[in-house]
């Protein structure tokens, strides 16, 4: 079940908002945990059965490795084995489908194999909260309903944002439940929902026609708009999400870590990652990348860290040489950026690190979308050469003629110049503002509900 | 201080107004979406299995979208906002330029394809004395590719040609529409709102299977365009929601004068319900205007006409014929035009029928590629062993009473009609020529008078 589907928005939402709003304060947790199960369930009870295995694992894990604490080798092994199990199961949900159709048998195509819903945020969180037990950052949650909660409460399930346990328990002893917060909520996730489905969609419909264009009249110009599409696609759609997450999450009472924030102002690699799957950065770096580098970022064991944790990062991605090469491309960026060349970028004027950080991103975004390093490779030389269609075709003048105003509006939506104008339209408290602002939000909705009903373009592209 | 708490206090009320409104209709589309909103949608089964790998749920999912109530508009809003953001292809029709819908070219089924070449093949081989053709008439999309948005590129039907033409035997002829029509590219041979080609297209088509046939056409009466319709939209306008724009004009052919006209009955044998001409004005009136040519489709059309001549065709086709058979009259005794889609019966039922002198299949490319009901028909009925099976000695006891059949049909029946029958004569819904061949002819004047007074050559 995905949020923009119609199972979820007219049976699934109301149905478990009123259960979790009449459910008593004392049980409300055990309501979030029952209906989280039961979203998860609907994309198969096999997977449930997983998900549910883990769940008890990593609870019994998280207490059996404090009981180990004062003995840090036996801790040490205890985190080891659990994590390791985590990481297996996450290989085996992620990489089994892929590698039996690889192998060529029909086995692979079995519903059975198909990647488990937000299975890589899950395990993530698992293995997470068994390392902060064992640096005794946290202490394990020995209610098992809490825990349960914690771990698979279905607005972050899909595409995070990844909260440490420790960030969330407490939310979870009080939900601060109240009108301005879900209606607040509610607005966010009607916001997510259209960036998703009408941005999102129409972007990856842009996206469709290039990577559809044969070689013979494949134009740099065309290649490029290509790249920017899928840019802006992931953007609206995996921002919608965390949108929706975040949305979701205060209707429940629940505040969320922000994931995504206006990537394309980044003027640096790293900057980049602080906007775009922030908490993801921030989790690689705490539990991957410090603890290889042990403190020392610099010289070629930091690198060699950096490389590491990048190449573990493509792989989450999915099993594709496209996405080690991709992870190895940021490897490189971030150490050039922090350790050779950073005086020297700091110096030069915002808008040419802008420029060029954009450049560089757009470049990335090949190894992405593309289904092997090869296919990746051809499409940069289309990039920097152009294929049949030279520099630019007709082709490449009329998807500029056809699609400019879409492009456009990706651009515009992407920067937060919309948002705050809209706010400053809005927002001023007056009666008109109020019936401008309904309006707007109904044909938002509205448009959303015809986006998901002719059931095009419901992609998801990180889960 | 007072002021901006107020001002922070209205804008939370500014929120909590468009949350509960937003709510208000999450609520009313939930409770109509109780109500199905269309009855085709098939719950799924549940079993075991499904509910263990996700395939029910997943299947559920889509049958409440399914039912979605007004989930036409829905998809016609979505339709606008895709459009509107530059999307040109919807439901495999493209917007093209100056208006034109092209649907696209089909992606081949393969095992399909072969049962038809086999079906052919056997068929020529098992009815060796009877000349077969195959014309197989490309699509817009691939003649009038100029048409289609820059960017976009379709599946190569000449490519699909060549390997169909390469794998059909020596003995079967192959008519050469592709080149025929590419060289009036820019010419309108195709609907602008529809699949099929427009009469001016299948009179080059036409042309075309004359040549691969050898038809005398010196012999036959010069032919004149009347516009007899100037709003036909088509079904790609439906079918793609693309708006509809300015009608298409709808062209027959008649000779030019009356007395070089055929006179013919036209026997739909699916409702056994005869007519004195080959166009139906009544479909005018109707959505599928098309539909004026042979008016309609149908399993099978029998047309008995006075030529000068014993010869009898045979086609198997889609509807890219119906407007190409009113050239052919002049050339044969009989015509009888096989929709396979459409006819429940066999071939040993149809060879029955007459003494066929040639075999033509005559298919639009995306027809061809994705038929399954050619090599059904070919299939079910070529005789098990060839030898014995002579056309000629099948059909021969047919041959005297299907002569005195078109002579009496065509002669008598239109006789008694009291009116000429010819190319442009049309019929209405009762059809029947003793009582309104004659009307046929009336509404075929009124036809062009009413049409094609300014429009006609």
């Amino acid at each position: 079940m995905t949020f923009d589907s119609t199972i979820f928005l007219f049976v699934f939402l109301p149905v478990s908002f009123i259960l979790y709003y009449v459910t008593p304060a004392k049980f409300k947790t055990l309501t979030l945990a029952l209906v989280s199960v039961l979203f998860y369930a609907w994309g198969g009870l096999l997977h449930t059965l997983i998900l549910i295995g883990a769940v008890f694992l990593n609870y019994a894990g998280g207490m059996m490795v404090e009981r180990n604490l004062k003995h840090t080798k036996r801790a040490r092994n205890a985190v080891m084995l659990i994590a390791g199990i985590d990481v297996l199961l996450l290989a085996v949900c992620k990489w089994a489908g892929q590698i039996l159709g690889m192998a060529g048998g029909s086995l692979g195509d079995s519903r059975y194999f198909l990647v488990p819903l937000g299975i890589s945020f899950f395990m993530l969180q698992n293995i997470s909260y068994i390392i902060d037990i064992y640096r005794e950052e946290i202490t394990p949650q020995r209610n098992l309903v809490k825990f349960s909660a914690m771990i698979m409460m279905y607005p972050k399930i899909t595409a995070g944002p990844l909260v440490s346990a420790g960030e969330f328990s407490g939310q979870l002893e009080k939900p601060k439940l109240s009108l301005g917060k879900c209606s607040e909520g509610l607005l966010f996730f009607v916001r997510g929902l259209s960036k998703k489905v009408i941005l999102g969609n129409a972007l990856g419909m842009l996206f469709d026609t290039v990577i559809a264009l044969p070689d013979s009249h494949m134009s740099v110009v065309s290649a490029w708009v290509g790249s920017i599409a899928f840019a802006l696609r992931i953007y609206f759609t995996f921002g919608g999400y965390c949108d929706m997450a975040e949305g979701l999450s205060r209707m429940l009472g629940f505040t969320l870590p922000e994931n995504v924030n206006y990537p394309i102002l980044s003027t640096g690699i790293m900057d980049f990652w602080s906007r775009w799957m922030a908490t993801l950065w921030k989790w690689f770096c705490s539990y991957v990348y410090l603890p290889l580098c042990g403190g020392n970022p610099g010289g070629a064991a930091g690198f060699l860290s950096l490389f590491w944790t990048w190449v573990i990062i493509g792989l989450w991605h999915g099993l594709n040489g496209s996405f080690v090469v991709w992870g190895i491309y940021f490897a490189v960026l971030l150490y050039l950026e922090g350790f050779v060349f950073g005086e020297k970028l700091s110096k030069l004027p915002k808008v040419i690190r802008w420029f060029f950080t954009m450049l560089l991103l757009l470049v990335s975004w090949v190894f992405f979308f593309c289904g092997s390093a090869g296919e990746a490779f051809s499409y940069l030389r289309f990039m920097l050469a152009g294929g049949g269609g030279g520099f630019i075709d007709a082709g490449a003048i009329a998807l500029l003629a056809d699609y400019g105003v879409l492009l456009a509006a990706g651009i515009l939506f992407a920067t937060p110049l919309m948002s705050r104008a809209y706010e400053w339209l809005v927002h001023g408290g007056k009666q008109w503002q109020t019936v401008v602002n309904c309006v707007v939000y109904v044909i938002l909705f509205v448009l959303c509900v015809a986006g998901i009903v002719s059931g095009e373009g419901s992609v998801n592209l990180y889960f | 201080m007072e002021q901006s708490r107020k001002r922070k206090k209205k804008k939370v009320y500014t929120k909590q107004i468009t949350a509960l409104t937003i709510l208000g209709l999450l609520v009313i589309f939930c409770v109509f979406n109780l109500i199905p909103g269309s009855r085709g949608a098939k719950k799924p089964k549940i079993s075991l299995k499904t509910v263990l790998d996700g395939g029910y749920m997943e299947a559920y999912g889509e049958y409440l979208t399914e039912r979605f109530f007004f989930k036409g508009a829905f998809k016609g809003l979505d339709f606008s906002v895709k459009s509107m953001f530059g999307e040109r292809e919807s439901e495999g029709i493209y917007r093209g330029n100056g208006q034109y819908l092209l649907e696209e070219i089909a992606a081949p089924d393969k095992s399909g394809v072969e049962a038809n070449i086999r079906g052919i093949e056997e068929l020529a081989g098992t009815y060796y004395n009877i000349p077969v053709y195959v014309m197989l008439v490309p699509d817009a999309a691939n003649i009038q590719s100029h048409k289609l948005p820059a960017y976009v590129t379709v599946r190569d039907q000449k490519r699909q040609f060549k390997d169909i033409r390469e794998r059909l035997g020596a003995g079967i002829t192959w008519v050469e529409a592709e080149k025929a029509l590419e060289k009036h590219d820019d010419e309108p041979i195709y609907y602008r709102t529809d699949k099929n080609w427009t009469s001016l297209g299948a009179f080059y088509g036409y042309e075309a299977l004359a040549s691969a046939m050898g038809l005398d056409t010196a012999k036959a009466p010069e032919l004149v365009p009347y516009v007899v319709n100037n709003d036909f939209i088509g079904s790609l306008s439906e079918k793609s929601g693309y708006g509809k724009g300015d009608g298409d004009s709808i062209t027959i052919y008649a000779p030019k004068k009356m007395k070089d006209s055929v006179r013919l009955i036209m026997t739909n044998m699916d409702t056994r319900k005869k007519y004195a001409t080959l166009y139906d004005s009544t479909k005018l009136e109707k959505e599928d205007k098309y539909s004026l040519f042979l008016g309609g489709d149908a399993g099978m059309i029998d047309i008995k006409t006075t030529a000068d001549t014993t010869d009898r065709l045979l086609i198997f086709k889609d509807s890219f014929a119906n407007c190409l058979i009113p050239f052919l009259t002049p050339y044969y005794r009989e015509i009888v035009a096989v929709d396979p889609a459409l006819y429940k019966g066999n071939l040993q039922e149809i060879m029955q029928k007459a003494k066929f002198t040639s075999i033509v299949f005559l298919y639009s490319g995306n027809s061809f590629v994705t038929d399954k009901d050619i090599s059904r028909v070919l299939g079910a009925a070529v005789p098990e062993t060839a030898e014995g099976t002579d056309a000629g000695s099948g059909a021969g006891s047919e041959e005297s009473r299907t002569d005195a059949d078109a002579g009496k049909s065509a002669e008598g029946e239109s006789g008694e009609s009291g009116e000429e029958t010819s190319g442009p004569g049309v019929y209405d819904d009762s059809g029947e020529v003793s009582s309104d061949g004659g009307d046929g002819g009336g509404d075929d004047e009124d036809s062009q008078d009413g049409d094609t007074d300014d429009e006609t050559e």
